[in-house]
């Protein structure tokens, strides 16, 4: 291996990793560290409940070593999954792709590097799904020292025969398929179907650890299985067997013959992954940043149908919208989300057989007519939250980045601006709470009549709620990012605005239950209440958004 | 007409990037900026379009003061900016017409001037497609097109013959002239002294947030009284200020 491979390693680590924040924005970077890790804690309590259960009864047969071979097979089938997403956009679509290619450099020598970039991203997931295992294994047994050693090396070598896997599979795809041809529907696709992935995953993890493990069974399962899951995935990737038992015999001559075994098997993939990178990665990736086009010519009647003067209110929140929809990022994180809720909730009611108890109970309560107030207030409630679980409102400004300027030479008043961005998100919003009315109604029975009466007020909790994300993003736009990812993603606004609309949702339903309002109190009393609030939210707007809209300067 | 007036603009408290800066362009000039990287011909531009505040002075386009009347004053001029890499995931076409819409053109007008553009610049053939899929000059002509749609009296345009091809260089030039003699204003910035030397009637030299000259190229002439060419005297005077 050259010097070349680990020169850009390093640099490309650097540049991913971005740059070092200094002083206030340094304590905004760590709140959202720390807030996203907070967002893994459930998952990682139900996973180590789950695996202290599993130990203690492998444990009584003695075979207590499966459950390491289970979750890395389980971990290398998931860096496989994401793996050729990362891959993909890695090796293909990152916008460093087109400064490497006239470099000198062999394409072993380019994949290589980000190969290896790809490695480390895959141990932040190996953190949440392997660290945990690793960890109550070793409380559990009370190991020597040396499985310390053993799981560090396994830790970090297992993500290579899955990217190996998955790098040579995407290489393979681009080199011989125009499937890459449109870009951002591309982008799209790949990204749903990760989406639902990392969906299906999520509820699998669900699924297990929340039924009670009977050890009879688990035990029956790991000893007369031999075609399990486990068997597959160690076949599907080799090592996975030998990784296991390195750390099972930490301390003989076996677990480090082993180790060895492992590291060879990790060592050839890799190896085996720069030679097919060689023969197809250039020819790939050559000209993928140019993007298809038809040159449609468009018609005369086309542009006498489409040149038609608009208001700019208008015109404005339609470009908005374009911009959320045709924007693969802002599509998966803004729009998309809006539509998956009613997904989220078929879920548990399709795959849980206990469960149709509580769900004939629910809409026994659905439709008793004395929680009547109380449901229309949760409505309303769940309406505001969605509103600013897709952040478009609390990003809108961040989303402009440093084109920003724009707004300010174009002869439209700030205010006007503003509104068009607030409108805009109000508007997807509404579309995503009628889609889970729709739903809510059709498979929980909902009463029509509340779920009209929902959809109604909801109105003036999103308005309320749209304002509040524009005020926000306005405080504290990020502008500076050089990918749509940065924009919405590694932003807090989202987080500050959720937060804020919880407080609004807890004191709705508190009031409801607490006065225990009739349905139609319950909407005249948030019309009057919500009313009031959007008319000065507006005027804040009008006044102090606009100074702050003014003030932004890039 | 733009009238700036003792314009001073300072970054993050201590640079000035603008210092005490005024000019004043005629209708009916082409007026070129000039200057080194760095010198604050994009400040200067920025705060006549409004998209920086000056820390004083002020700025007139058309008689209309930019900070006072603001969108009165953004209707006066058409501003292509130095990066045409925007609105990216609009058509062509629907660029233009939202462009339109903000400078509240009418159907009709729009509709004819949108065909004129976009055969002037050769064009017609891609409006459908996505601003993503053009090469570097064609966002620009786009972005050109887009600016032009409103008709405005005053041209702003930051680094326009930046990757356009000889022919639509020719055009934009061409434009240029016909819009002046009409008794319009044009100010262009850019860093190619050929083309400042070839189309402007008067050019004004910055360095370091300061004019050094103002006026025009025979003016210069004069003032370094020798037959020097445009460049030498360009970096003689950039080079005396460092």
């Amino acid at each position: 291996m050259n010097n070349k491979l680990f020169i850009l390693t390093k640099a490309l680590l650097k540049n991913g990793f971005g740059i070092k924040a200094t002083g206030k924005k340094k304590v905004r970077q760590i709140i959202f560290i720390i807030l996203i890790s907070l967002c893994f804690v459930p998952l990682l309590i139900g996973l180590s409940v789950f695996i202290s259960t599993m130990y203690d009864a492998l444990k009584v047969v003695e075979q207590e070593g499966i459950i390491l071979s289970l979750g890395i097979a389980v971990s290398s089938f998931v860096i496989f999954f994401f793996g050729v997403f990362y891959v993909i956009n890695i090796f293909y679509f990152s916008d460093d792709v087109e400064i490497l290619l006239p470099l000198p450099l062999k394409s072993s020598e380019i994949i290589g590097a980000k190969f290896l970039v790809t490695v480390v991203y895959e141990y932040l997931t190996e953190l949440i799904l392997l660290l945990p295992l690793f960890v109550i294994y070793a409380y559990k047994s009370g190991p020597s020292f040396m499985y310390y050693i053993y799981a560090l090396v396994v830790f970090l070598l297992v993500p290579v025969v899955p990217l190996s896997i998955a790098s040579v599979l995407v290489m393979i795809i681009m080199r011989f398929t125009a499937i890459a041809k449109n870009r951002d529907r591309f982008k799209m696709v790949g990204g749903l179907i990760a989406m639902f992935g990392a969906i299906g995953f999520n509820t699998v993890i669900q699924q297990f650890t929340a039924k009670s493990i009977d050890p009879q069974q688990l035990q029956e399962m790991f000893t007369e299985g031999q075609n399990s899951m486990v068997e597959l995935m160690s076949r599907i990737f080799p090592g996975t067997k030998f990784a296991a038992l390195s750390i099972v015999h930490n301390t003989g001559v076996q677990g480090i013959v082993n180790l060895m075994i492992f590291l060879l098997i990790a060592v050839a993939s890799f190896l085996i992954f720069l030679y097919f990178g060689e023969l197809l990665y250039f020819r790939g990736v050559i000209g993928i940043s140019e993007q298809a086009a038809k040159r449609k010519k468009v018609s005369r009647e086309e542009l006498g149908k489409l040149s038609v003067l608009q208001s700019k209110l208008k015109a404005y929140t339609i470009k908005e919208l374009k911009l959320l929809f045709r924007t693969p990022i802002y599509f998966m994180n803004c729009v998309l989300i809006n539509f998956l809720f009613p997904i989220f909730m078929l879920i548990p009611l399709l795959t849980q057989s206990e469960g149709e108890s509580e769900l004939e109970s629910i809409k026994a309560i659905m439709n008793i007519g004395i929680f009547d107030g109380i449901i229309v207030v949760v409505g309303f409630a769940a309406a505001m939250l969605i509103s600013t679980i897709n952040s478009i409102t609390s990003t809108s400004i961040s989303r402009e980045g440093q084109n920003l300027y724009i707004s300010k030479y174009l002869p439209v008043s700030y205010k006007t601006q503003i509104l068009a961005k607030a409108l805009s998100g109000a508007i997807v919003s509404f579309i995503g709470v009628v889609t889970i009315l729709v739903s809510v109604t059709v498979f929980l029975e909902l009463p029509l009549y509340l779920s009209f009466m929902i959809a109604g007020i909801s109105l003036f909790g999103i308005v309320c709620m749209s304002f509040i994300g524009v005020m926000i993003d306005l405080f504290h736009p990020k502008l500076n990012w050089d990918n749509e990812q940065k924009a919405v993603k590694q932003n807090l606004n989202p987080l500050f605005h959720m937060l804020l609309a919880t407080i609004f949702c807890v004191a709705a339903i508190w009031a409801s239950i607490a006065f225990f309002f009739s349905a139609l109190t319950a909407c005249a009393v948030i019309i009057f209440a919500f009313g009031v609030i959007d008319f000065l939210l507006y005027k804040l707007i009008a006044t102090k958004g606009v100074k702050l809209f003014s003030d932004i300067e890039v | 007409m733009i009238e700036v007036k003792n314009v001073t603009k300072t970054y993050s408290g201590t640079v000035k990037a603008v210092d005490d800066l005024s000019i004043t362009i005629q209708n009916g000039e082409i007026f070129g900026f000039l200057g080194p990287n760095g010198a604050g011909k994009t400040t200067t531009i920025k705060m006549i379009t409004g998209i920086l505040r000056p820390d004083s002075g002020n700025i007139k386009i058309g008689g209309i003061d930019i900070n006072e009347k603001p969108l009165e004053a953004k209707k006066k001029f058409g501003f292509v900016p130095d990066d045409p890499n925007i609105f990216l995931r609009l058509k062509g076409v629907e660029y233009l017409n939202f462009m339109a819409d903000m400078y509240e053109v009418t159907d009709t007008d729009r509709k004819q001037r949108i065909e004129s553009l976009a055969e002037r610049f050769e064009m017609s053939s891609a409006l459908g497609d996505h601003i993503q899929s053009y090469s570097h000059g064609m966002r620009q002509k786009i972005i050109i097109m887009g600016v032009l749609i409103h008709n405005p009296s005053v041209w702003i345009l930051d680094e326009p013959m930046t990757g356009l091809d000889p022919k639509s260089s020719f055009t934009l030039k061409e434009m240029m002239r016909e819009h002046v003699t009409k008794g319009n204003v044009v100010l262009f910035s850019t860093h190619v002294l050929d083309v400042a030397e070839k189309i402007c009637d008067k050019v004004a030299i910055i360095n370091k947030g300061k004019i050094l000259f103002a006026g025009k190229i025979e003016e210069m002439r004069e003032h370094f009284k020798n037959n020097q060419s445009f460049e030498k005297m360009f970096l003689e005077l950039t080079q005396n200020e460092q």
